[in-house]
């Protein structure tokens, strides 16, 4: 990506970041809706919801990041605010994890 | 996979956490100065990939630890086969916003935006090595005592 325009490389940069950040967040939702369904079977099922929770994470994270990275009017903004708004959304996802394993 | 493999890959999967969250923190503390993005980016490439490569050992000896570890575990040391499931979510987290800090250095923007994101991936990769250690412990407990 060296020499990559400025403005192409903000989209590209601001649509990875909403992907790391939603892809964090969709993944939490899940698995908090699976344990707010049945927290004695969410513990004891086989492997494969987990794989399941990864891929549409990585799915919903992709779709997000593309969205944005589209249609952004001000990318370079959202990259710039991301010191701010990917901690604030992050860290609330990665402690439901620690909290509800 | 069989006993032998899993044994195997098992220490493999340990070394290589602490060799990728070593990586990992090489561009965080690089990126407090703007000027060292350059360097950053290829350090914070290779973590990336390491990383990549752990959770692709950590997604292959998950069936083997669910089947043949994890039942042992819940009925020895309960705790460790609960944090255990927090140590899968957060080394997810790990690998993703790591993505999204190489991706943001290579693409030349805001280098605070992937110190934050990569420094998230080290935190998340931190908690959750610190509990495959203590996972470890607990299992070898399990199984020696």
């Amino acid at each position: 990506m060296s020499g990559t325009p400025p403005a192409r490389g903000a989209r590209v940069a601001a649509g990875a970041l909403v992907f790391g950040t939603a892809a964090c967040v969709s993944y939490a939702l899940q698995r908090l809706g699976a344990v707010a369904d049945d927290p004695a079977l969410v513990f004891a099922q086989a492997h494969i919801p987990y794989f399941g929770r990864i891929a549409m994470a990585a799915i919903h994270g992709g779709m997000a990041g593309v969205v944005v990275a589209g249609v952004a009017t001000d990318p370079a903004r959202v990259v710039r605010t991301a010191a701010w708004w990917a901690p604030a959304l992050v860290l609330p996802a990665a402690g439901a994890m620690v909290a509800y394993p | 996979m069989t006993a032998w493999l899993y044994a195997a890959l098992m220490p493999v999967h340990g070394l290589l956490s602490a060799l990728a969250l070593a990586a990992l923190a090489h561009p965080v503390v690089l990126l407090r100065r703007a000027e060292a993005a350059g360097r950053a980016r290829t350090v914070a490439l290779y973590a990336t990939m390491l990383l990549a490569a752990l959770n692709g050992i950590g997604w292959g000896l998950y069936p083997s630890y669910r089947q043949a570890v994890k039942p042992r575990l819940r009925l020895d040391v309960p705790t460790a086969a609960v944090v255990f499931e927090t140590k899968e979510h957060l080394a997810w987290f790990a690998l993703v916003l790591a993505v999204a800090g190489t991706v943001t250095l290579y693409a030349r923007q805001d280098p605070r935006a992937a110190r934050v994101s990569l420094g998230l991936a080290l935190g998340c990769g931190l908690v959750a090595a610190g509990i495959g250690v203590y996972v470890a412990a607990a299992d070898w407990v399990s199984a020696t005592g």
